[in-house]
Order: C-alpha cells, then structure tokens, then sequence
C-alpha cells in the first residue's frame, strides 16, 4: 500500500503541486475568468509571484489571458483552459486516493497495535 | 501520516466541485421560482383584476419573465460555464442543442395538443395545467436525467418535484372544475405556484445540504 501511495505522490502533477498555483486554479475552477487583480486581491498574493506562477501556468497551457472590453475600459483576464481544467479535476481525483488509502493504511497500523 | 498541505488541497479540491453543483442548483430553483412567480403573478393580475385580453397584454405578460431569465444567465453565466467545465473534465460534453430542442418541444408540444381538443366544459381555462403537468415530466426524462447522467454527484431534482407535486394536486383542481368550472383557472395558477414554490425550497434545502 505504501508503494501505491508513493507512486501516487509521484504521479501528481508537478505544476499544481505548488500551493499557489493550486490556488490560483482553485479560484478560476469556483469564481470562472478573473482578472489578475481580482486573483492577487481574492488569494492575497503579490503582482511579482502571482505574475511568476500566471506565466507557469500559461507555459503548461492551463490558462490563458485574453482581453475583453467592459464598462470600465478594456480588461486582460486569465481564464482556465480545457486541459486546465482536466488536469484540475485529475489533481484532485489523485489526492482523494492518496488520502483514502493513506487512512486505509493508518486504520490498519492503529488496529494492529491494539 | 500525510502532508497537511495534501490534505487540505484535497479539502479544498472536492469543496470547489461542491460548491460548483451547489451554485448549479440555487441558479436552477431561483430561476424556475421567479419564471413561474412572474408568470403566475401576471396571468393572475390581467385575467383577474382587468378581466380582458388582448395580443399586446399576451406579449407583456411573457416579456417579464423572459428579462429575468436574461438576468438570471447574466448573474449565473460564470457558473454555467463552470458547471459545463466540470462535466467536460468528466469526459463528457453537454449537448445544448438537445437541451434547446427538449424545453422547446416539452413546453409546445403539449400545450398545443391541450388547446386542440376540447374534452370538458371551461376547458381552456385549465388545460394549461395538465398540458404543463406532461411539459415538466417530459423535461424530468429527457433533461434532468440526461443532465444527472453527465455528472451523477449533481443529482438535480427540481423538475420531478415539479411534476410530483402539481400531480398530487391535481384532485383539488378536479374537484374546483367539478364545484366551481369558473374558477378553475385561478384554482390552477395558485396550486402551480405552489409546486413550483415547494419544488424550488426543496432543491435550494438539498443543495444546503449537500455542501
């Protein structure tokens, strides 16, 4: 069992594994498009990583920036693209596993040292 | 044990998807208790308080509810897509054109079939009311099924409600059509807008419950 949840672990994906970054998704996946403003104000993060982690994001193709006009002038926003989204939704999918089994296993240690 | 971080991602992970289906589920039961409370007001207002009819009071009584359908995908609009998002990341798709093509047919086929034939006396005062009983079950099979199908953990129940409820009601407009024909139409407004009121709480409690 350890195996599997090592190979788990492994297995996650390298660009959501930073906490920012899975953050910053998190948001796109509940709230939709937001601009990078609204992102840095929503998760309290500042303009210098919030830019670093948008540009890794955007490298891997799991956003997107586009503009679009509004009331209040042209705004940039960042949307979650379709292979975003998926590799969202097989982030977290991974994770319930790992923990799933992770408590299978402590169940099973607290049981044999009873 | 595990990484607190693993933890509470994965915590944080499933409760977006929560609070994707909880957002689907409110947009639905506001959408649907306001269409029918605007309708219901108004058809009760121009056939009660003015007691005539003509074309243009016809028209205004379904502009109202279509501007707040408009304003209800305008505030919901985010999350329609988000939902659509969702049901992609499962592998699948939602057909829109079939979701069109279903209320389309489901609120016209029936509605029509009703006013064709004239069966009992005051019919087209109540006809509407059992044309929409087979309107909503029509949309129970063919949408919301379909719909739970692509993401089973939505489990959207409205329109079955819908339909349940009016159906349960329906002896008590047997029995206005029976006791006063007249005033069966009034009769059938009120115990729609029950439905549509119980059916809506229903889901918004379901949709609480769920998060």
């Amino acid at each position: 069992m350890t195996e599997t949840i090592y190979r788990l672990l492994q297995s996650l994906d390298p660009v959501l594994r930073h906490p920012t970054r899975f953050s910053i998704v998190t948001l796109l996946m509940v709230s939709g498009p937001q601009t990078e403003g609204e992102i840095a104000r929503k998760l309290e993060i500042a303009w210098g990583p919030l830019s670093t982690h948008l540009r890794k994001l955007e490298e891997e193709e799991y956003v997107e920036t586009k503009r679009y006009p509004t009331l209040r002038g042209p705004r940039t926003y960042v949307i979650l693209t379709e292979k975003g989204v998926r590799a969202y939704y097989r982030y977290v999918s991974t994770l319930d596993k790992i923990v799933e089994l992770s408590r299978n296993r402590w169940k099973r240690l607290e049981s044999t040292r009873d | 044990m595990l990484d607190k971080t693993l933890i509470a991602e994965r915590e944080l992970g499933v409760f977006a998807q929560k609070l994707i289906i909880y957002k689907y589920k409110v947009y639905s039961a506001t959408t649907i208790l306001l269409l029918i409370l605007s309708i219901t007001t108004l058809v009760l207002s121009v056939f009660e308080v003015l007691e005539y009819f003509n074309l243009i009071i016809f028209v205004a009584i379904f502009a109202l509810p279509f501007t707040v359908a408009l304003i209800m995908v305008k505030i919901f609009g985010k999350s329609l897509m988000l939902f659509d998002n969702m049901v992609l990341a499962r592998g699948s798709k939602i057909d829109n054109r079939r979701i069109h093509a279903t209320f389309a047919l489901s609120y016209t086929i029936p509605i029509v079939a009703a006013y064709l034939v004239n069966p009992l006396p005051y019919w087209p005062i109540y006809a509407w009311y059992i044309a929409l009983l087979f309107s909503n079950l029509m949309v129970t099979i063919f949408y919301e099924q379909y719909i739970n199908s692509l993401l089973p953990q939505l489990k959207i129940r409205i329109y079955f409600t819908l339909t349940l409820v009016s159906l349960l009601l329906t002896p008590i407009l047997a029995y206005s059509i029976i006791a006063f024909p007249r005033r069966a139409g009034i009769v059938g407004i009120i115990l729609y807008m029950v439905a549509s009121i119980i059916s809506s709480i229903q889901e918004i409690y379901r949709a609480e419950k769920m998060l």
